[in-house]
């Protein structure tokens, strides 16, 4: 899974590290700007204040009162002195000149000539420093220019020498460019990894969207247990696989029962229509009878071929109804009671006792009454042909927290806890050898299909023995916002 | 009986037609809603058995306009939407009966018959008699030469379902809309059996049986002697 370097560049995530690294980028410009600020505006102070240091020690040797001459010649004096002692590691300055800007003493052989004179000014100059051996250095310095008071136009500029804060000015900047090119060469690396990171973990998704795209629905994303959100992606992805194939494989089933289902009849109707074909073809007498079998036989499996049929059609319809729109105020006793009396004769054939506990007889619900009555006709129809002769068929009915609850139970065999989800799948019968006897594995899935009409809770339950139902959650009242039909 | 026939798809048309003139009776056709509410003004029929959806004139609204011109004319409707509220939907708007396709030949002319016999029997009944066996619905008693029999409810109302249809077929279905008021047909034959309790109680004591099964279709009551096939 390699990406290409252009494609790289045009991804999101590197535009995003591009962007952050700028704005690092600029953060560190603003600090080290900060920093050389009042670094070297320290500086300057600190020299300035040596600077003001040195004029007072120069102003101290004139004497007091230092009137005009004398003040000139205790000057010279001391700064002839002072430049003989001069070291090299002095940084000071000093220069003493005449009104015409001619050189009285000092170690500066000449008065800077862009210098203009005003009395108290502070400059930064390029200078020949001569030291006592006539030796010279050129150097930036830093100067005070002060006139000599009553002296007629004499001018004392007091200095420092300051190639050292020059020197660590440029060493600033040299590093300062140096920070920046490695800011910016680490940022454009960060950007490359992270979105290199990310491109990855997003190709996974994305070569598994193109596989599902192709039909292989068996892939799964890794998930590296890191918990971010690539983990949560990576899961919920996995989980919307898992459901799509569960659904593939229901319909896959369900086109595998339909295609078993409706082959034997109509193979078998082939069969009738054959013979009967053959039987008339004879032109003989005799045959009419069994002709006429053959054809009843022939009607009879189309019609349970349309049985099949109107069951699919029946549950397609009832789980495009609208929530509600064909619900109407139907009394629980009078249901219960007319499906009792519908099945009681075929509870009666087996000597199943058929009984009836209802916690109220004057409750009225809110439902599709040929839905919920086709619903419960359905469950008393399983119950009454699972159950063995002699055992007990029950219909309760009872208040719950969140509105009524139906429950039909039976002392049969029971269906196994796995089985619970399977069995209101469409034409899913647990024992695949029961495909040759009557019903068509559509009646619970009819009932999964009312009770999620109705948003009914369906649950199927061991009865210790035998199989419990339990339709919850029927309403007492219309739902709101929903139009009821009319009772009929 | 003569019937008309409004049906636009002409293999179901056949097949009606036929079986009516197969069953003695005359068939008139007609292959859109408005030729169709053409012929039911102009010309008398005993009965009309209008297809739902029509071109040109809808079957629903064709009955209504009839309705509303006083043609009391019974009128089943045929429809492949069997839905109970398209049921409902289709007897509101005037008609009689309501038959989902696909459908049996039996099943529609013992509906169609079931409609007329309506129609030709305005006064209340008090009295159903089936040769030997009488019904009184005021007292709600059924007599078999002149022996009380102690019948449930259900299998009252079922025995009236079909001494009402005068010795002709009443099917399964009809006797689930007409007793229980169902629209579904349960899993299990549920009403075979209570045919077979209501028989052990009204035939089974007795040497003639009244209550006969029509092979794939349902049942029928009439005594041997107005017994016609």
């Amino acid at each position: 899974m390699t990406i290409s370097v252009p494609k790289l560049f045009r991804s999101y995530t590197f535009v995003l590290s591009v962007i952050y690294a700028s704005l690092f980028c600029a953060s560190i410009i603003v600090i080290l700007a900060i920093l050389y600020f009042a670094s070297f505006q320290f500086l300057r102070e600190q020299t300035d204040h040596r600077i003001d240091e040195d004029l007072l020690r120069i102003a101290a040797a004139a004497g007091q009162p230092a009137i005009g001459i004398f003040a000139v010649r205790d000057i010279r004096n001391y700064l002839d002195n002072r430049r003989r002692t001069h070291l090299r590691s002095d940084p000071s300055v000093y220069l003493l000149v005449d009104p015409n800007n001619k050189f009285v003493a000092g170690n500066l052989h000449r008065w800077p000539a862009d210098l203009s004179l005003l009395d108290g000014a502070r400059f930064e100059f390029e200078a020949r420093v001569y030291y006592e051996d006539d030796t010279h250095q050129h150097h930036t310095i830093r100067a005070l220019v002060t006139l000599v008071p009553n002296t007629g136009g004499f001018k004392l500029l007091v200095g420092r020498d300051i190639f050292e804060i020059e020197a660590l000015r440029n060493e600033f900047f040299r590093l300062f460019w140096w920070s920046i090119a490695a800011t910016i060469a680490l940022a454009m690396i960060g950007a490359y990894w992270v979105s290199r990171i990310v491109s990855r973990r997003l190709e996974k998704v994305n070569a598994l969207s193109r596989r599902v795209m192709e039909g292989d629905l068996s892939q799964r994303i890794k998930i590296d247990a890191s918990g971010d959100q690539f983990d949560d992606l990576a899961r919920n992805i996995n989980q919307m696989l898992e459901r799509i194939q569960s659904l593939v494989d229901a319909i896959r089933s369900v086109s595998d029962n339909i295609a078993h289902d409706l082959r034997t009849p109509l193979t078998r109707l082939r069969n009738d229509l054959d013979e009967l074909l053959r039987e008339l073809g004879g032109r003989n007498e005799e045959n009419l009878p069994h002709a006429r079998s053959m054809a009843e036989k022939a009607i009879a499996e189309t019609d349970s071929l349309l049985a099949t049929f109107e069951a699919l059609l029946r549950i397609a319809r009832l789980e495009n109804r609208p929530f509600g729109e064909t619900f109407s105020e139907v009394s629980v006793m009078e249901l219960v009671e007319e499906l009792i009396e519908l099945y009681r004769p075929i509870a009666e054939t087996k000597n199943i006792t058929l009984k009836t506990y209802l916690e109220s007889n004057s409750v009225a619900i809110y439902v599709d009454r040929d839905a919920v009555a086709q619903a419960l006709a359905n469950l008393l129809d399983n119950a009454l042909k699972y159950t063995p002769k002699s055992g007990q068929v029950h219909i309760q009915g009872r208040f719950q927290q969140h509105g009524f609850e139906l429950a039909i139970s039976d002392t049969g065999p029971g269906i196994a806890p796995e089985h619970y989800e399977q069995v209101l799948k469409r034409f899913v019968r647990l024992d695949d050898s029961s495909r040759s006897t009557p019903g068509n594995g559509l009646g619970l899935s009819l009932v999964a299909a009312v009770a999620r009409m109705h948003k009914l809770d369906l649950v199927l339950e061991d009865a210790h023995p035998g199989l419990r139902v339990r339709l919850k959650n029927f309403r007492f009242s219309p739902p709101t916002g929903a139009a009821t039909a009319a009772p009929n | 009986m003569r019937i008309l026939v409004v049906e636009d798809d002409e293999h179901t048309r056949r097949f009606i037609v036929k079986g009516l003139k197969e069953s003695g009776h005359v068939a008139e056709q007609a292959e859109n809603g408005l030729e169709g509410l053409h012929l039911a003004r102009t010309e008398q029929f005993t009965a009309l058995v209008v297809d739902r959806m029509l071109p040109g004139l809808g079957g629903l609204e064709l009955v209504k306009q009839l309705r509303e011109e006083n043609i009391s004319t019974p009128i089943l409707i045929l429809s492949a939407l069997g839905d109970v509220h398209q049921r409902i939907e289709g007897l509101k708007s005037g008609s009689d009966d309501y038959l989902q396709k696909p459908f049996s030949f039996a099943e529609l002319l013992a509906r169609i018959e079931s409609i007329v016999r309506r129609v030709d029997k305005k006064e209340i009944e008090t009295r159903l008699t089936v040769g030997d066996l009488s019904m009184n619905l005021i007292k709600r008693e059924v007599r078999r030469r002149g022996d009380k029999i102690d019948i449930r409810p259900t299998e009252f109302r079922i025995l009236e379902v079909l001494m009402r249809a005068g010795g002709q077929l009443v099917t399964r279905t009809m006797l689930l809309e007409r007793v229980w008021n169902y629209n579904f047909d349960p899993q299990t034959n549920v009403i075979d059996t209570h045919i077979s309790r209501l028989r052990s109680k009204i035939d089974a004591p007795y040497d003639v049986a009244l209550i006969h099964t029509v092979r794939g279709s349902g049942y029928r009551i009439s005594a041997p002697t107005s017994d016609t096939g």
